[in-house]
């Protein structure tokens, strides 16, 4: 990743002169502690180059979605997912850190789930990626066990009363994805179309699956 | 270890998410942080030795420092406890580095590609061998106070819930895995942990067994 620095505030002045940006502490430490290790060999350069590529355009929400889809137009693979949900996500490919356990929790009318980790930052990664600054942080931490529809009010998402939610706090090792429902009328799509849907907050809880399109 | 990591229900922090807050790798270095930090973990580090590490940042400094500065702390103290590098040894490349000179760069591409197929290989919970509880069992969180690591939240202690699964056998926590035991998935009225302050949802937990007692 060399292009995802938002912070280039400070290349040019107001007169287009460049001058050097200047590294913060953290940034100036990140490469000090690299360049020891590079130095001692306890890491290559090629496999931090590797892990950031893969974290960044192999393992993300797209995996999740395409789960949340098969399971959508698969009533068997459905049924695998939520009887053993890492054997069912391990079919489609997704396996590994941060996800060697997975259970799959279903949005019905009757029931909503949302995610969290209120001790740290648990996350399923092999089908969501990285997770984003929120999910980490400890307002979202602290208030979604106790609030949780203040919580999901502040992401735009309103149930009804009758609605249970559930929380699911990551607090051993177990991982968690949430199926959230088809939503209406996608009868006719295909299992790509509708992966298409699968947002990653709809798959946290905090969200629900995009509409379709008016064809 | 009843730190600032344990946020769960705690007050006044604030929004759940603004604006910024969708970011997963915000800044280049955050990246190289998160790598390097999975690159460099030694085999005989365990999660929670990872976890506890940040837990002792200093309560100030856990709320301010960003996600990855928190694992920049982190992988630097581990090496320095194992013994590979000394802070003195990163302070020198900081310096280096700040005063013009380039980085060292390596590359072992079949050691990069062993890392990364490690990274995605998967190792599910192994089926309790032993369990005390069952699903449908009433069971209370036990009180404490541990002076250590821990994966018992605060706002669960004392409190009565049922338990919904059983996970399988982990390695406890609280003890750097010295021992394994069963995990349950314990289901909480949120007005059982908060009383009538709070909405009628539930709240889910996977729990060691040493965290509960029969209710």
């Amino acid at each position: 990743m060399h292009d995802h620095d938002h912070h280039h505030d400070h290349d040019h002045d107001h007169d287009g002169h460049h001058h050097p940006r200047p590294v913060s502490e953290q940034e100036l430490r990140t490469r000090a502690l690299e360049a020891t290790l590079v130095e001692k060999g306890i890491v290559t350069s090629d496999a931090i180059d590797a892990i950031i590529d893969r974290y960044v355009n192999d393992i993300g929400p797209q995996n999740g979605a395409r789960v949340v889809a098969r399971a959508w137009s698969d009533p068997a693979y459905h049924e695998r997912l939520l009887a053993d949900g890492t054997a069912a996500i391990a079919e489609l490919g997704f396996t590994g850190e941060e996800g060697h356990t997975i259970v799959v929790v279903e949005n019905t009318p009757d029931a909503h789930n949302v995610i969290v980790c209120t001790l740290c930052s648990c996350y399923p990664w092999p089908v969501l990626g990285l997770p984003p600054t929120w999910y980490k942080s400890a307002p979202y931490r602290a208030r979604v066990v106790a609030e949780p529809r203040a919580v999901l009010e502040e992401f735009g998402v309103e149930l009804p009363d009758a609605t249970e939610i559930r929380v699911w706090d990551s607090t051993a090792e177990v991982r968690y994805l949430v199926l959230p429902m088809r939503p209406a009328g996608t009868d006719t799509l295909a299992e790509d179309d509708l992966a298409a849907l699968v947002t990653r907050d709809s798959m946290i809880g905090t969200g629900l699956p995009l509409a379709p399109t008016a064809a | 270890m009843d730190g600032i990591h344990d946020v769960g229900g705690m007050q006044g922090f604030g929004p759940a998410t603004w604006p910024g807050a969708e970011d997963v790798l915000p800044r280049d270095w955050d990246a190289r942080a998160f790598a390097l930090t999975v690159a460099s973990s030694s085999p005989t580090r365990s999660t929670h030795a990872f976890r506890h590490t940040i837990e002792r940042i200093g309560h100030a400094r856990y709320l301010e420092a960003s996600y990855y500065e928190k694992w920049l702390y982190e992988a630097e103290q581990a090496l320095v406890e194992i013994g590979v590098l000394t802070h003195a040894e990163v302070d020198a490349w900081a310096e280096r580095l700040a005063a013009g000179e380039p980085a060292p760069r390596t590359a072992d591409p079949a050691r990069t590609a062993q890392l990364l197929d490690a990274l995605a290989e998967g190792h599910p919970m192994t089926p309790a061998a032993t369990p005390a509880f069952a699903p449908g069992d009433r069971v209370r969180v036990v009180r404490m106070r541990p002076a250590g690591h821990t994966r018992c939240p605060r706002y669960l202690r004392g409190a009565t819930g049922m338990v919904v699964a059983v996970r399988g056998d982990d390695g406890v926590p609280d003890i750097d895995n010295a021992e394994r035991e069963a995990v349950y998935g314990v289901r909480f009225r949120a007005r059982d942990l908060w009383g009538n302050d709070v909405g009628e949802h539930a709240v889910l937990a996977d729990l060691w067994e040493r965290y509960l007692e029969a209710a």
